[in-house]
């Protein structure tokens, strides 16, 4: 819970508890559009990536033409494997997988990229450092990822204009650490209702959520059970 | 070679690529843009590798791995997905998909998994044949055949060769003669001491004595050394005289002294030897007969006549032939270097049409000779002798070979997916060969994919039965 701030908090103007479940509703159906969009996008990827095979395979008989072109093959390759990245991302984040036990440092990075555009045109940005790769925490992976890109986009509407967002993944003892640090108006902009839900969401998932804020920034951590080395 | 793919997405540019890149890789390849597509171009064209899109109109990638299961389940079946979720692949993996790939495809792993894919089919293949040809073959023999006649040579076999008899097999010149003295052998306590063959026939008169006794150094012009005789080199074991009607008279009493005394001289020599050796001979004359013409003497056809094993002409125990063609080829596989995996089925109606007058030595050169021919994985017509094709008709007069207990349904599809074959996929011919309209061919065609789909769990539509009168 909040250790600072009493003040009265005013919902944010297109969150209000009351909508909550509307925007509920909203989210689920977006998950599952973003499965129709990744289709919808990975196959003319997929038509792409083959054409580019075939291109490549068919000048690959004419040694000067493919030395000529290697180059602009390969970054048209590296621009199909970006856009399917991106694809990745936003599915996993607008449906996380279900399943036990979730990647810390991925779900950190896939939010900095997917979040990442957004801060910018704020005049702002969002870091992400993950200190140990493979970092695993167990429970709900699906709902541990609804969880964090919740938090993330908290610290994103709260951070404001030009605020600086930084996500970390951590290991500290049993536990797994996905941390925030971000500017926080007093009184905040979000509503008290969103960090209620979102501490309920962490004991639920057999965690917790510690929230501080001092000078006028807020740390939030997200404590789950480390999975078993 | 070239092998088959099917490619089954209803992204037609996706499609189309993947065709075109996986003729340049080398593969034969048809598209479908649906699984009901799919499926019914499966079934004509058996190919030997199948790629196909998960989310799919109709029938979907699952749902043909289904049906394909149940139709051609030795075909390996490799799924792409536009959104591959953990519990899609591991149900896809379940169901018997080789793998599950992720679009974009990367097209260097693609093609590594279709390799694999293969491999793993021609591995499971190779498998597939060694056990067949290891249950056809009885337990440490090299007797090979499933019909009865050659059951009752085996359980035969199998109870001579325990004890200490004589035994005469008989048969037509090719019929395996001395493979059945050396399963007797192989199975007999003699097992792990000599087996010794001696044609008879191959021996001019004046030597077969010292073939069979040996000499002593001396015993005449030329013996500088003591040579021991096939009696003595198979002694503890066992000795095999094919073609012993062709034994000379006089050699016959003192052949039968060594039988009854087990005891012999050597050519120019003054002691006698014992000898301990289980005699096996083979003979494609009636022994009788030539007893009764004074050929051959009658107290030795009685003291060789304990047993008698009968073997068949290769014409009449044709079930076998092709048991005795894929041991051929798995033989001279090795030998060659040859990845030939089988015949084509017109190429074994031919090779079981055909009389054999030199029975499985003929089979095996014939095998032997369309193996240096062939340049595929499977031998075809083209690589039988001229003279073993029946002439005018070819081999699509030989009659198909069907199990007994069929439902007549079952006897009409096989019929015509053999037809099929044997126009190489040539509907209008086929339909033309069967008397029926290509649009009859078509239907049924249609509906024994809707059966298999409908095996495989979709419930569908059609009503199988129903209409089935109604074709046009």
């Amino acid at each position: 819970m909040p250790t600072e701030g009493a003040a009265t908090r005013e919902p944010t103007p297109h969150v209000a508890a009351e909508d909550a479940r509307e925007y509920a509703l909203h989210g689920l159906a977006m998950a599952c559009a973003a499965g129709g969009m990744a289709h919808q996008v990975r196959n003319p990827l997929n038509a792409m990536a083959l054409q580019l095979a075939l291109l490549s395979d068919k000048i690959g008989t004419h040694r000067e033409v493919l030395d000529a072109c290697a180059g602009n093959l390969a970054r048209l390759q590296d621009q199909i494997g970006r856009v399917d990245e991106v694809v990745r991302r936003f599915v996993e984040a607008a449906e996380p997988a279900g399943g036990s036990g979730l990647d810390a440092g991925r779900l950190a990075e896939d939010a900095a990229a997917l979040f990442g555009p957004e801060a910018r045109r704020r005049h702002g940005a969002i870091e992400v450092r993950v200190e140990a790769p493979g970092l695993r925490a167990r429970g709900d992976g699906a709902r541990a990822g609804r969880l964090w890109m919740g938090l993330v986009w908290r610290a994103l509407e709260e951070a404001g204009e030009g605020g600086e967002v930084r996500l970390s993944a951590a290991p500290d003892g049993a536990e797994v650490v996905l941390s925030l640090e971000h500017p926080r108006a007093s009184p905040p902009r979000s509503p008290a209702w969103m960090a209620e839900a979102a501490a309920a969401a962490a004991r639920a998932l057999g965690g917790r959520l510690e929230e501080k804020v001092a000078g006028g920034v807020a740390r939030v951590a997200l404590r789950l059970p480390a999975e078993a080395r | 070679m070239r092998y088959r793919l099917l490619i089954v997405d209803d992204e037609a540019d996706g499609r189309d690529a993947l065709a075109e890149l996986a003729q340049r890789w080398g593969y034969e390849v048809l598209t479908a843009g649906d699984g009901t597509e799919a499926l019914r171009r499966a079934i004509e064209w058996h190919p030997d590798v199948l790629l196909t899109d998960l989310v799919m109109p109709n029938m979907d990638g699952l749902w043909l791995l289904r049906a394909l299961r149940a139709e051609l389940p030795d075909v390996p079946v490799l799924l792409l997905t536009g959104r591959g979720t953990v519990q899609t692949a591991v149900q896809a993996i379940k169901e018997g998909a080789y793998d599950f790939i992720e679009k974009p495809l990367d097209p260097s792993r693609l093609r590594m998994v279709l390799e694999r894919a293969l491999e793993k089919k021609e591995t499971m293949r190779e498998v597939q044949l060694l056990r067949r040809s290891l249950a056809a073959m009885a337990p440490g023999t090299d007797l090979i055949g499933q019909g009865p006649t050659m059951h009752e040579v085996v359980e035969l076999v199998k109870k001579v060769a325990a004890s200490n008899a004589s035994v005469v097999v008989t048969g037509e010149s090719g019929t395996g003669k001395e493979v059945v003295a050396r399963a007797i052998h192989g199975l007999s306590p003699r097992k792990d001491k000599p087996f010794v063959a001696l044609n008879c026939s191959a021996i001019p008169a004046t030597l077969i004595e010292s073939e069979l006794f040996g000499y002593e150094r001396g015993a005449f012009t030329g013996a500088e050394q003591r040579r021991l005789g096939n009696f003595e080199m198979a002694h503890g074991g066992t000795l095999f005289l094919d073609e012993i009607g062709e034994l000379p008279l006089e050699m016959q009493g003192k052949f039968l002294r060594v039988l009854e005394e087990r005891r012999l001289r050597r050519l120019g020599g003054k002691g006698e030897v014992e000898v301990d050796v289980r005699v096996l001979c083979a003979t494609n004359r009636d022994l009788r007969e030539e007893t009764r013409a004074g050929r051959f003497r009658e107290d030795l056809y009685f003291r060789l006549h304990v047993f008698t094993i009968r073997l068949p002409p290769l014409r009449d125990r044709k079930e076998d032939i092709p048991l005795l063609v894929q041991h051929f080829i798995g033989k001279f596989a090795g030998e060659t270097g040859k990845h030939v995996h089988g015949a084509t089925p017109a190429a074994m109606e031919v090779l079981q049409a055909y009389g054999w007058p030199g029975n499985i030595r003929e089979l095996r050169n014939t095998v032997e000779r369309a193996m240096i021919l062939v340049d595929g994985d499977m031998i075809g017509e083209e690589h039988l002798p001229p003279d073993m094709r029946p002439r005018g008709g070819g081999a699509g007069e030989a009659p198909l070979r069907l199990s007994e207990g069929l439902r007549l349904k079952e006897v009409e599809k096989q019929y015509i997916l053999s037809s099929l074959r044997r126009n190489r996929g040539n509907k209008a011919r086929t339909a033309d060969q069967l008397g029926i309209s290509e649009k009859t061919l078509y239907n049924k065609l249609h509906r024994y994919a809707a059966r298999a789909r409908a095996q495989a769990g979709d419930g569908g539509p059609d009503d199988l039965e129903a209409g089935e009168d109604a074709e046009g």
